[in-house]
């Protein structure tokens, strides 16, 4: 038996979906971990939100404000929590091992869910390893760590709804804002426009969005539709964005380009278990399969909230809960029968929550030719891997990325993979005119975090459940 | 040249003094270490690639782009963007190769 039984449950990330599955565990009397790389408790949607100060929420609006009773719910619920806890590998028998303070542990549960949550996609494009380049949600989440904002007036360019939450954040604090560039495709809205009904059903959302385009244009920004390739120029740090609107070029200066393409799943956890994934063909990203609870093929692993499909904060959460009702079941804490009112109300609350989810997919569908970057430009920042060796490997007779991987080391820098594997998978399929959901997304080994190899000798591993 | 700077003070309104390089900087208590470097610290990048040579920033301020990378108490390669800074600190830019040559 394990020596380690402490929790029924592990949980990994301390965000919308985590805290929720913590709450819930706690409530049905299950003992809950949670493993948190961030300081605190919100993950990034409601990042650092017990201490930023009233005020500066109250600037960033509802959607921020609400993660301050879940958090606060999840403080008094008796879920142990740690703050930064790197895990770096998870097992098919819920060990976990992570690193907390330059120290490795590992721990065991019968149950572990992974709600590592969304990124935004990276996109590979001429200057974006230039410093002053960064995701547009990125300096949403730096702002929430430091209450520091861009020094100087930004440039926004890309597509999606996180960018125009941002661009409204960053009004509101008072950034000057001194161009946004929309590269959303021309022909979204009307094929958008048959998901509509969908849409209607939450007009609540739809008149956010609404809203919020509506302050973009009083505010009289500069915003430039139809946008394409955009480029980054400088010499030790961004100077000047060029851009091209109808087959015209367009340079503007600034000291800081926030780009954001879409917000897509993490799957570090999924993929290094082996787990199944699928693609989604519209917004373009792999995710686990996972059954209506977030259960996967190996018993002891769940998958909750953006992490498993990216559905958004508030759907998140009530995926988290979803997960944790199933296991209480499972795990013989509960009888079945107890679930038979709160999963039909939760999957009803979900299903209202993701009505108009077709609707702004569509809306904001990635550009066809979103990976088409110039041979010259670098995909993988960390090996500085370009654009061109890519389509060279794939010339030689390289047809997966794996392969373009050991040959190029496109994805063996520090972040492993994390910023090209999804760029390099496009690319390769690109040149080989195939599908990019045929290919073998690029392979994830633990540690799945760079340690110093004496914390890893250091680790106390626990014993083999099975010996 | 910052590449932030001071907006809004966090609740409490504590500062750290930590040291930047051999310089002390009193910075709020709490922030990342990211945030210490790029708003405090008159920083506009917090590493040199150890490839090229070129100057690097963080991407996405939140532990996936590794392009924060800083050597924190003498360890090197921390993530800058999800670690907090604490009094006496010791922070040092990555602008050198492993080896210790410049790049």
């Amino acid at each position: 038996m394990s020596s380690d039984t402490r929790h029924d449950i592990i949980i990994v990330g301390g965000g919308p979906a985590g805290l929720s599955a913590a709450i819930t565990a706690a409530e049905l009397g299950l003992k809950t971990l949670v493993l948190d790389e961030q300081p605190s408790p919100g993950g990034q949607l409601y990042r650092n939100i017990e201490r930023v100060a009233s005020a500066t929420v109250k600037e960033l609006g509802p959607d921020y404000a609400h993660g301050l009773a879940l958090v606060d719910r999840f403080r008094k619920s008796g879920a142990d929590y740690q703050d930064g806890a790197v895990v770096w590998n998870i097992e098919h028998d819920g060990t976990v091992s992570y690193s907390q303070r330059g120290r490795s542990s590992q721990i065991r549960a019968e149950r572990v869910v992974v709600a590592i949550g969304a990124t935004e996609r990276p996109v590979p494009f001429a200057g974006w390893t230039l410093p002053g380049v960064m995701g547009a949600g990125a300096i949403d989440a730096n702002f929430k760590s430091s209450g520091s904002v861009p020094a100087g007036p930004v440039v926004l360019c890309g597509s999606g709804p996180l960018l125009l939450l941002v661009i409204g954040h960053l009004s509101s604090l008072g950034v000057e804002i001194g161009a946004v560039l929309d590269t959303t495709p021309p022909g979204n809205t009307l094929s958008a426009l048959s998901f509509l009904s969908g849409a209607l059903r939450r007009c609540d959302y739809l008149l956010k969005g609404v809203g919020m385009l509506l302050q973009i244009r009083k505010s009289k920004i500069p915003y430039y539709k139809n946008v394409t390739a955009y480029k980054a120029h400088g010499g030790s740090c961004v100077e000047e964005v060029s851009f091209t609107v109808k087959g015209k070029e367009h340079r503007l200066a600034t000291n800081m380009l926030l780009v954001h393409e879409g917000v897509v799943s993490r799957c570090d956890f999924s993929m290094l278990l082996g787990l199944k994934h699928l693609w989604e063909p519209v917004q373009r990203y792999w995710y686990p399969q996972t059954d209506r609870y977030g259960a996967t093929k190996s018993e002891s692993i769940y998958v909750a909230g953006d992490g498993a499909f990216v559905h958004g904060g508030v759907p998140a959460a009530v995926k988290g809960s979803l997960a944790v009702y199933d296991i209480a079941v499972k795990l013989g804490k509960r009888p079945q029968s107890e679930n038979s009112d709160v999963i039909p109300r939760l999957q009803k609350e979900l299903s209202a929550e993701l009505a108009p989810r077709p609707f702004v997919d569509a809306l904001y569908r990635p550009r066809k030719n979103l990976f088409a970057v110039d041979d010259d430009t670098v995909v993988c920042r960390c090996e500085e891997v370009t654009a061109g060796d890519i389509r060279q490997a794939v010339r030689e007779g390289c047809s997966e990325p794996n392969e373009i991987k050991a040959l190029t080391r496109c994805g063996m820098g520090p972040c492993q993979g994390r910023m090209c594997g999804s760029a390099l998978a496009e690319i390769t399929a690109g040149e080989q005119g195939l599908d990019t959901e045929l290919l073998q997304p690029l392979n994830i080994r633990a540690p799945v975090r760079n340690l110093p190899l004496m914390e890893l000798s250091e680790v106390e591993l626990l014993e083999n459940p099975e010996s | 040249m910052s590449l932030f700077k001071e907006h809004s003070v966090m609740k409490g309104g504590r500062s750290v003094t930590v040291d930047f390089e051999g310089s002390a900087v009193t910075v709020p208590a709490e922030i990342s270490v990211a945030a210490a470097v790029l708003a405090h610290g008159g920083k506009d990048h917090t590493r040199k690639s150890p490839i090229g040579g070129e100057n690097r920033a963080p991407f996405c301020f939140m532990g996936v782009c590794h392009e924060c990378l800083v050597e924190i108490d003498g360890l090197p390669n921390q993530q800058a963007c999800i670690i907090e800074v604490r009094e006496g600190m010791k922070i040092k830019r990555q602008l050198e190769l492993p080896g210790g040559d410049e790049i």
